[in-house]
């Protein structure tokens, strides 16, 4: 059916005219409100725009959500909600008030979550993932004004670090006191995924997403050090590496990340587990980078500032593999130089089986020669066959068979056989069968 | 940010109780900092497992009586250089061990100066022990027992030579560090923010090699 402006529906118990445009929208309403009563909901209004990704997130809470009680999943919902909400009023305001709101919310509702009855026998798992999904939800919905917020430095911090990490872009792995040998193929492809991982941060929104992205940076770089060092990495070779990967990754919006981390996390989730400990490396290694002087490098002022100014390249820099093409000259050449190796031992094993081929020949005429000698070949005369039954002119000559006398006899022999015959078939099956 | 630690859950299932707690390592490099929480945590000592990638974080628990205490191991990077950086690892920190060389002296100066920085930097409560590792090398000792021990009662440390090669006391200290730790739900500090003594559910303990096993 058309829906059609000159259709009038009246409400009878308003008494109110509507056309059919203005009922749909009444209707649609209601619904709302009726869905928002059991689910928490993105409320469409004006200028909030809702992506993809935030309705993703949002569905997989209601789905969450789905598995408690109605008054429970309500509660959450309603106090998530009005986060959002508060957020939404104060767009304007700075963003260590933004900060505040975000991080009482989550004593609140951890709090919340902890004394209200309506959360009784919920486990710590369902609250760590309630909260995990609450934090998720609130920042990517609200990403656009919580990520670098206009009134901050924030962008100006990561111009900084940006230009700081390009102008130092001759710092070696030695110079940092990392072994990593980028000269290894499979080291490098290990150096590339990590700087992939750590660039990867600024494309994923939730703090808990990009903490992940940190966390798969560090292992792929405790792998690189395994590939250089025997033994675990300890963190003596763990921050200078971390260190090294920033500077050649230079992350874009790094700042922008970090404080964006910082300030809507979760409480607790920086301060603690293996991710609190790999942001905190990170945090680290920024500070290191944003701070780096002639000392911090062993260098001499004067050759860190002839570096800085691009006035000189520090000596190790010319051996390492920066040009792709000159990376798989060499990458080509240590191939080559392999394949001739094997090329080699090839050619020598070939040799040295020509070698056991003729010494066994030898060898085996020997041993032949030796065994003749040894049992020279006689031949003896052929012994003559005498058949008795050969055919001989001298048969006819001899006198015919001897026809046997009595018949009964040979009647009781054949019977006697056919006997004996019958019991070795049966006993057979029964006898074992000697393994051969 | 400020430091907001989770709290006792009544709501929760009756669970033992568990406490967590971060400790940091401190003391300059190739003192051996790492091959003392590996022994510590993994009963090791140069024989390293394959899944043994990072000896940088580590956890290992250890049972007290009738509570579990769980030790989130944070290994710091001990060269001259990165000094400036250990704050932001000791941060909420509950629990240090200042490691030093017992063959070396420049190791024992360096343990020192971490002490008086924790002291005046890390958060006031925070359990400081000094480890005087390497005690099997006792052929070169280059820093004696008695001044060490003088040195950590002046400054009210824990202190225990060690030797991640032979075990000796590595789970002594950890032990002792554990006794000292604050144990209430409330993480011991009364009137003061609270600190993360968290508090977890029973089913994180399983992938942990623990003393229960």
């Amino acid at each position: 059916m058309e829906p059609s402006d000159d259709f009038v529906l009246i409400d009878s118990i308003n008494g109110t005219v509507y056309t059919m445009e203005q009922s749909r929208k009444s209707m649609e309403i209601e619904m709302y409100r009726l869905l928002k009563e059991n689910v928490p909901e993105v409320r469409p209004r004006k200028g909030r725009h809702v992506n993809k990704e935030a309705q993703q997130v949002q569905g997989e809470l209601v789905n969450f959500l789905k598995g408690f009680k109605k008054q429970t999943a309500k509660d959450f919902g309603e106090f998530v909600q009005d986060l959002v909400d508060k957020l939404y009023q104060n767009v304007d305001a700075p963003v260590d008030d933004l900060t505040d709101l975000v991080q009482e919310f989550y004593i609140k509702i951890g709090k919340r979550m902890d004394v209200n009855p309506l959360y009784k026998g919920v486990s710590q798992e369902d609250v760590d993932t309630l909260l995990d999904l609450a934090e998720k939800y609130i920042t990517v919905m609200m990403y656009q004004l919580l990520f670098c917020p206009p009134n901050t430095d924030d962008e100006e911090k990561d111009l900084q670090i940006q230009t700081q990490i390009r102008s130092l872009h001759w710092v070696t792995a030695e110079q940092l006191d990392t072994m990593i040998n980028e000269h290894d193929t499979e080291v490098r492809t290990l150096v590339d995924q990590a700087i992939t991982e750590i660039i990867e941060v600024n494309s994923n929104k939730a703090p808990q997403d990009k903490l992940s992205c940190v966390v798969r940076c560090s292992k792929h770089i405790f792998e690189v050090i395994r590939q250089s060092k025997d033994g675990p990495a300890c963190a003596d070779d763990f921050l200078p590496a971390l260190i090294y990967i920033v500077l050649k990754a230079n992350p874009p919006l790094l700042q922008s990340n970090i404080q964006f981390i910082n300030r809507f996390s979760c409480p607790g989730r920086l301060m603690k587990g293996e991710a609190g400990y790999f942001f905190t490396n990170l945090c680290c290694a920024v500070q290191f980078i944003e701070n780096i002087s002639a000392d911090s490098l062993a260098l001499t002022q004067h050759e860190f500032d002839r570096y800085m100014s691009g006035e000189a390249v520090p000596p190790q820099s010319g051996n390492q593999y920066m040009c792709e093409g000159l990376r798989l000259m060499y990458d080509n050449l240590k191939t080559l130089a392999e394949l001739r190796q094997r090329q080699e031992k090839v050619m020598a094993e070939a040799l040295q089986l020509q070698q056991d081929m003729k010494d066994f020949k030898e060898n085996f005429k020997q041993e032949v020669q030796n065994v003749l000698e040894r049992t020279p070949l006689t031949i003896k005369p052929r012994k003559m066959k005498v058949d008795l039954d050969e055919d001989s002119e001298s048969l006819d000559l001899l006198p015919s068979p001897l026809i046997p006398l009595s018949a009964d006899n040979v009647a009781m022999e054949t019977r006697n056989e056919s006997e004996t015959d019958c019991v070795l078939e049966e006993e057979s099956p029964n006898t074992p069968v000697p393994i051969t | 940010m400020s430091q907001r630690g989770g709290a006792q859950r009544p709501n929760g299932a009756a669970q033992g109780k568990i406490c967590q707690f971060k400790l940091v390592l401190l003391g300059e490099s190739a003192v051996g900092k790492s091959s003392l929480v590996l022994r510590f945590v993994k009963g090791q000592f140069h024989e390293y497992q394959e899944s043994t990638i990072g000896a940088a974080f580590l956890t290992q628990t250890v049972c007290l009586d009738d509570t579990t205490v769980k030790f989130e191991i944070w290994d710091t990077a001990g060269q001259e250089r990165y000094h400036s950086l250990a704050p932001m690892y000791y941060r909420g920190a509950q629990a240090a061990i200042v490691v030093y060389d017992i063959t070396n002296q420049d190791t024992f100066g360096r343990a020192k100066t971490w002490v008086k920085e924790l002291q005046r930097q890390a958060s006031p409560n925070i359990v400081i022990a000094l480890a005087g590792n390497k005690a099997d090398l006792s052929n070169k000792r280059m820093v004696e027992y008695e001044e060490a021990q003088g040195y950590a009662e002046e400054n009210s440390l824990l202190f225990m030579e060690t030797s991640a090669k032979t075990a000796m006391n590595v789970n002594d200290i950890f032990l002792a560090i554990a006794k000292k730790l604050p144990k209430s739900d409330s993480g011991g500090q009364s009137g003061q923010r609270p600190q993360p003594g968290v508090r977890l559910n029973e089913q994180n303990q399983a992938s942990e090699g623990g003393c229960c096993k």
